[in-house]
């Protein structure tokens, strides 16, 4: 392999390398300002009690009709470029992080369990909320979005086991 | 010198005006996965971690607003959680942790880095389990800290009334595969070099959180072939993303197949086990003999279809981890980020393009003769070490008196 002695021919070559890419014929590189309007805003939904610790009985979400959103709420802007009202109370600008997945756009609004919750099309969920950190409130986004279940390695295991009694 | 110093400062006055941009740094682009778990914390209320060791990565998080490069920042974090009766959703919360200074190798339960409270899975309506890929975007308030060894993970509540797995949370991971392993579930074997990783080259441990306070130590499970988990879990930063690939020829975990994706065009493993320690000379002696190939992806989505090059060395940079505008002042761009840490003064250059989602996939085909010499400086636990560190061009911003480049951190494959 070639070596070089310092970084100086790098910078040399990344410099031609400069060169011939303003010479070099090419289409129309993609652009990243250019974002979707922004879509219809949520409406804020008044802060609901903190859920319990663990597990909890199951639940029938309600589902809300989104609405314009009053002054006082934060914003959620999603990877689209388009920005709804802060679910949970939160009157902070969230800029959400994706999932490794193609943006879909919200269908509904749910509370569970008094977590309000965007619900997307592709099933995703979203929202934020102030949640302790480090011991202080502090506005935090999450995106959920369903996928495969896998087996419990300890389950396995023991089905193993049962199959072959001599392994121990 | 006075010149290298206004060329900073000036990056540093101007550089909160440069775009924010978020990447996932790569860890999981090249991946299946195995199992579902809580890494031995089966009934416990634990922080499940994965441990990010500066013997693999160093610089790969920086804070762009750090102009001596020695924060890492972390925006958000990625990972895969399954609640083993979908209708009664547990909690579960983030955390990330320093090194203790007291037990290298190991998260410091006194001060963690952060630690949030207890969030809520989404409602469902099956009995069955559920999984959720979840996306946690972290606040402002978790600020940068100095780089080093961290450990990253889930913290993990247990169910009411019952134990796991027969309800409960847990997180997607793959797991090493020993060489007598029957098992059909997809699982990497590792190539040597995992021998001299800490911790028996087990990545993944878990630190007892009960009523939400960590009290340590921590607990590894035996790192033993077939026994070694690394967790799903993604970083994501304003930083360029680079990490470690390698292709392999395994059958049981396609994944680390050639075979190109949309994240990772060439294909590959860029987990921790086959991703750093590629099996170059078949050292476990498979059916089918190994020869793996060995490379580095560069991941920057602020630069789709721009210049990029990548450098391979055998070691650190000689003059210590330095900002890029520092070492090479025709870089100061405001929007310039990252560390130079590889040896530059002895480093392989290679040049390529990123593709439209601003990734740029490097391979190194090794001849037999490379693979000897390799086998030959190899010894056991100290493996033969190759270095990468990849660098992108974003021409998007001009060309004026200085570049804009971005810096990814760097990675180590142990051979």
């Amino acid at each position: 392999m070639t070596r070089s002695s310092s970084l100086l021919p790098g910078v040399v070559l990344l410099a031609a390398g400069v060169a011939a890419w303003l010479w070099w014929p090419r289409g129309d590189a993609p652009r990243l300002d250019d974002p979707a309007a922004p879509a219809p805003v949520a409406a804020h939904v008044p802060e609901a009690p903190a859920p319990a610790v663990g597990a909890v009985a199951p639940s029938q979400p309600v589902v809300e009709r989104p609405a314009a959103p009053t002054a006082k709420v934060g914003v959620m802007k999603f990877p689209d470029g388009s920005k709804v009202a802060a679910l949970n109370g939160v009157t902070a600008d969230v800029d959400l992080v994706w999932n490794d997945r193609p943006y879909s756009p919200i269908k509904e609004k749910i509370v569970d369990r008094g977590w309000e919750w965007y619900v997307h099309e592709d099933g995703s969920h979203s929202t934020v909320r102030m949640v302790e950190v480090n011991g202080v409130l502090a506005p935090i986004g999450l995106v959920a979005s369903p996928t495969e279940t896998l087996p419990v390695l300890d389950e396995l295991d023991e089905q193993l086991r049962q199959q072959l009694p001599q392994r121990r | 010198m006075k010149t290298l110093l206004s060329l900073s400062l000036a990056a540093v006055c101007v550089g909160s005006l440069a775009a924010q941009s978020n990447n996932d740094v790569g860890f999981t682009r090249g991946w299946n996965t195995s199992y579902t778990t809580r890494a031995g914390a089966n009934n416990i209320e634990a922080d499940v971690l994965l441990h990010f060791d500066s013997r693999d990565y160093q610089d790969f998080i920086l804070d762009p607003a750090d102009p001596t490069g020695s924060n890492y920042l972390v925006k958000a974090i990625r990972f895969v959680i399954q609640d083993q009766i979908g209708n009664t959703p547990e909690m579960y919360s983030i955390a990330g942790y320093h090194e203790d200074p007291l037990n290298p190798e190991f998260p410091d339960a006194a001060a963690p880095w952060f630690r949030t409270g207890l969030v809520s899975l989404p409602a469902s309506t099956v009995t069955t389990p559920v999984a959720w890929n979840v996306t946690v975007t972290l606040p402002a308030t978790v600020m940068a800290a100095p780089k080093g060894d961290k450990w990253f993970g889930i913290g993990l509540s247990v169910p009411t009334g019952t134990t796991w797995p027969t309800d409960g949370v847990s997180v997607h991971a793959a797991y090493d595969r020993s060489l007598t392993s029957t098992v059909t579930v997809n699982s990497d074997v590792a190539g040597p070099g995992i021998a001299s990783a800490a911790n028996g080259g087990q990545y993944t441990c878990y630190m007892p959180t009960p009523g939400g306070v960590p009290t340590g130590p921590a607990t590894y499970p035996a790192g033993n072939p077939g026994s070694r988990i690394h967790l799903n879990l993604e970083l994501i930063a304003d930083v360029a993303g680079g990490v470690c690939v390698t292709q392999t020829n395994q059958t049981t975990y396609p994944a680390s197949n050639p075979v190109g994706t949309t994240t990772l065009p060439l294909g590959g493993t860029t987990n921790f086990f086959s991703g750093l320690h590629p099996d170059v000379y078949d050292a476990n002696l498979q059916p089918t003999p190994r020869a793996d190939d060995i490379g580095f992806v560069v991941s920057d989505n602020s630069s789709p279809i721009m210049p990029a090059f990548l450098m391979v060395a055998f070691g650190p940079s000689p003059i210590g981890s330095l900002p890029l505008n520092v070492i090479a002042p025709s870089t100061a761009h405001p929007g310039t980020k990252g560390n130079v840490c590889i040896d530059f003064t002895t480093a392989v250059t290679f040049f390529g393009l990123t593709d439209a989602a601003g990734v740029y996939q490097q391979m190194l085909t090794l001849s037999p003769s490379a693979r000897q010499i390799i086998q030959s400086l190899s010894l056991p636990n100290q493996p033969f070490d190759i270095w990468y560190q990849g660098f992108v061009l974003n021409l998007a911003s001009g060309t004026g008196p200085t570049l804009e480049v971005h810096a990814t951190g760097c990675g180590v494959q142990h051979l």
